[in-house]
């Protein structure tokens, strides 16, 4: 019987003692599982937010300047939103035309109030419409129109949050015509069929007739949600209708360049510059990117931070188990070493009783590892969705979340007529939104390489741990434990 | 085969205080020599010293000429000699079989994974049926030393060292056990010593061997052996 032998032996025997050895290593196992989990979740958003970013610059409103310009200007000619869209069609395409543009997404938004059918009404919007009277504009519309170059561009699409269930989407074909894609709980409420019209009313009283030519299905909450209004009220057209319904003149809020490289990006952002005022900016996908994912990066460094106490300290832990067991079995030790047993291989005995419970114990993590990560998965997906709720604010209007003139607040008498969804629609908030999206399909599961990582820690420390226990076998002398005179 | 003590000397504190003084002995095979002596007299150190436990302040032990330290104390106890204690020291969590199968493979017997030869080992000395399967903590202290001493002749080691092994027996198992070893000692060829203070065992031994007064005397073989022999 070797010491391999011996050690399978040893554990069957002293049933009790390898029963707490591996409560013990389980629990370690599972808490350096649990920041494995939280790492590689952490590590994942980051990755899909950098995907789903893509390499793209965004052009809108340089809010913080038009705040500025705001406060300089109140006193005497009233207040002014900076939520305008102030970007020319000649402008958007004059940059989609410099090289290194693969495609470019012009985006318009505007706020209407449904004429020959009736809005979705929800507890949320009533709830807002409510809640922020005295904030925002009483003249808000409750259909909102999402003005796009393509909804094959759109994030919301991109992402399959919203799918086309019949008919087709809003084409670059569709400009400066009044087809629109209706959401799915709006058409089925009001029993609109594609290829049908419908009647909206803007904000100077104007009725204006629109076209169905497709119909989609919002399958998750995104952009509109942080809206006011519901997203089933959310009307996609070409971005010059609603540019004309919000009354801009045919100016847009947005335009997203996608870039063929990512290395052109700064020779791009140089070129665009300029060609544009100052009261426009650029944010590029970078930045956006960096916003979205220092959160989750802090998050990743916070796991990774648990992961490594958590290995010292089961170390250190096992360690003292180990000596006191060793202590414990010094008699047989002391026997084993009469009888010519090396060192080496009385240690290689406790190694392997070791390995084989953590072996169970990596089995009983797994489990217990599951259980945590859906828990832990759920609980970052949520802090993610917050804080990048907060970030798309940012993002949409740097300086802008403390900014009076956000959103559609009327003021003495402002010129602004229809209320625009509060976040102006940029295209930094639907960039930033596809990353919450990727966040919200995040899988926290455990995975095979979770495992193998797993089990790689539980060699390391349980292959240190048994170095450290073993120590006081190299000083035992045979004769002191087995006679005495 | 020979082991030869020369001028081995030992003392715990102070040289002066010594245990033994360059006691020079010499142990041969197919003979069963008892050391006998007082308790406290140095009859354990002295055993440990020729089981490869412990080494002497100073002198050697030589194991066919050469210093068991040259050996290696971990390569001698494995390869050239085997420890009998006064209490069994067996492994608590195995069987009698295993502790002997157990033995077999640490030692690298030419006998290791026979169960076979152990179980006959075994049965020889009255551990056979359920027993050979059960907890040694189960069996009686003389079952427990029977066990014991076949896991130390099962091996190949040609020198058997036994510190008290009879300490804990009553007289006929005291007596049946003195006849293994000498018969192991006259069959296998093996160097049997036997530490103790019963002077029936001492009697049954081929040498004799007195620690008295920090002095080892050796007695003359009597012929009351080769009468024991014949019984054998």
């Amino acid at each position: 019987m070797d010491y391999i032998k011996r050690a399978f032996l040893y554990l069957r025997r002293k049933i009790g003692r390898s029963l707490l050895l591996t409560l013990v290593i389980t629990a370690i196992m599972t808490f350096v599982l649990a920041g494995l989990i939280i790492q590689n979740a952490a590590l994942t958003a980051v990755n899909n937010s950098k995907d789903s970013v893509g390499t793209t610059v965004a052009l809108s409103a340089n809010r913080q300047k038009l705040f500025k310009q705001n406060q300089g200007s109140t006193g005497t000619s009233g207040f002014k939103s900076t939520n305008q869209a102030i970007i020319t069609q000649k402008t958007a395409n004059k940059l989609g035309s410099l090289s290194n543009v693969a495609a470019y997404q012009i985006t318009a938004t505007a706020s209407v109030n449904a004429s020959s059918f009736t809005a979705v009404k929800t507890s949320s919007s009533s709830s807002s419409k409510g809640g922020f009277s005295g904030m925002q504009s009483t003249e808000s519309g409750d259909i909102s129109i999402s003005g796009v170059s393509t909804t094959a561009a759109d994030s919301n699409f991109k992402n399959k949050n919203y799918v086309i269930i019949k008919g087709r989407g809003i084409k670059v074909s569709d400009k400066n015509t009044n087809n629109v894609v209706i959401e799915k709980t709006l058409a089925s409420n009001n029993k609109i069929k594609v290829g049908k019209t419908i009647k909206i009313k803007n904000s100077d009283g104007d009725v204006k007739t629109l076209k169905v030519v497709g119909i989609y299905q919002a399958k998750t909450s995104s952009s509109a949600s942080l809206a006011t209004t519901d997203p089933s009220n959310t009307i996609y057209s070409s971005y010059t209708l609603a540019s004309s319904l919000a009354g801009d003149g045919g100016k847009v809020s947005a335009v997203t360049y996608t870039l063929t490289d990512s290395s052109k990006e700064k020779a791009f952002v140089k070129k665009a510059k300029k060609l544009i005022s100052s009261k426009l900016q650029l944010t590029t996908s970078d930045e956006i990117y960096e916003l979205l994912s220092s959160s989750v990066k802090s998050i990743e460094s916070i796991a990774s931070k648990i992961v490594w106490i958590v290995a010292i300290a089961g170390i250190a832990i096992l360690s003292l188990i180990l000596i006191l067991m060793i202590r414990e079995r010094k008699h047989e030790i002391g026997v084993l070493m009469s009888l010519g047993e090396a060192k080496g291989k009385i240690i290689g005995q406790i190694f392997i009783e070791t390995i084989s419970i953590l072996i169970i114990s990596l089995f009983f993590a797994g489990i217990f590892g599951n259980l945590f990560g859906n828990v832990i998965g759920k609980q970052l997906v949520n802090q993610q969705t917050t804080s990048t709720q907060s970030l798309s604010s940012g993002a949409g209007a740097p300086g802008g979340g403390g900014a009076p003139g956000q959103g559609n607040t009327t003021g003495k008498g402002t010129t602004q007529k229809t209320g625009r969804p509060t976040a102006g629609g940029t295209s930094q908030l639907s960039s930033t939104l596809t990353g919450s999206s990727q966040l919200n399909k995040l899988s926290t599961h455990l995975t095979i390489g979770t495992l193998l990582k797993l089990g790689a820690f539980g060699l390391v420390i349980v292959g240190i741990a048994t170095l450290l226990g073993s120590i006081p076998i190299l000083s035992l002398k045979p004769k002191r434990i087995l006679i005495s005179e | 085969m020979t082991l030869a003590v020369q001028k081995l000397t030992h003392y715990f504190n102070h040289p002066d205080d010594y245990l033994y003084k360059d006691v020079s002995l010499k142990f041969e095979s197919s003979k069963f020599y008892a050391i006998v002596g007082e308790s406290g007299s140095g009859k354990t150190t002295f055993v440990s010293f020729l089981a490869g436990l412990d080494s002497p302040v100073a002198g050697t032990i030589n194991f066919n000429g050469k210093d068991i330290r040259k050996i290696g104390l971990t390569k001698y106890r494995n390869q050239d000699v085997t420890i009998i204690f006064q209490a069994y020291n067996l492994m608590t969590y195995m069987s009698a079989l295993e502790n002997v199968m157990s033995a077999l493979s640490i030692t690298n017997s030419k006998h290791a994974g026979d169960k076979q030869y152990a179980t006959d080992l075994l049965a020889s000395v009255g551990i056979d049926g359920d027993l050979i399967n059960k907890n040694v903590q189960k069996l009686s202290g003389g079952q427990q030393q029977r066990v014991a001493i076949i896991r130390a002749l099962a091996v190949d080691a040609p020198v058997v060292v036994a510190d008290e092994p009879t300490g804990n027996l009553d007289s006929q198992n005291t007596k049946e056990i003195t006849q293994i070893f000498k018969k192991v000692a006259h069959d296998s060829k093996k160097t049997v010593i036997v530490i103790t203070h019963d002077q029936k065992v001492a009697s049954m031994a081929d040498v004799k061997i007195v620690l008295d007064d920090r002095k080892f005397t050796v007695k003359k073989p009597r012929k009351r052996v080769s009468k024991l022999r014949k019984i054998s």
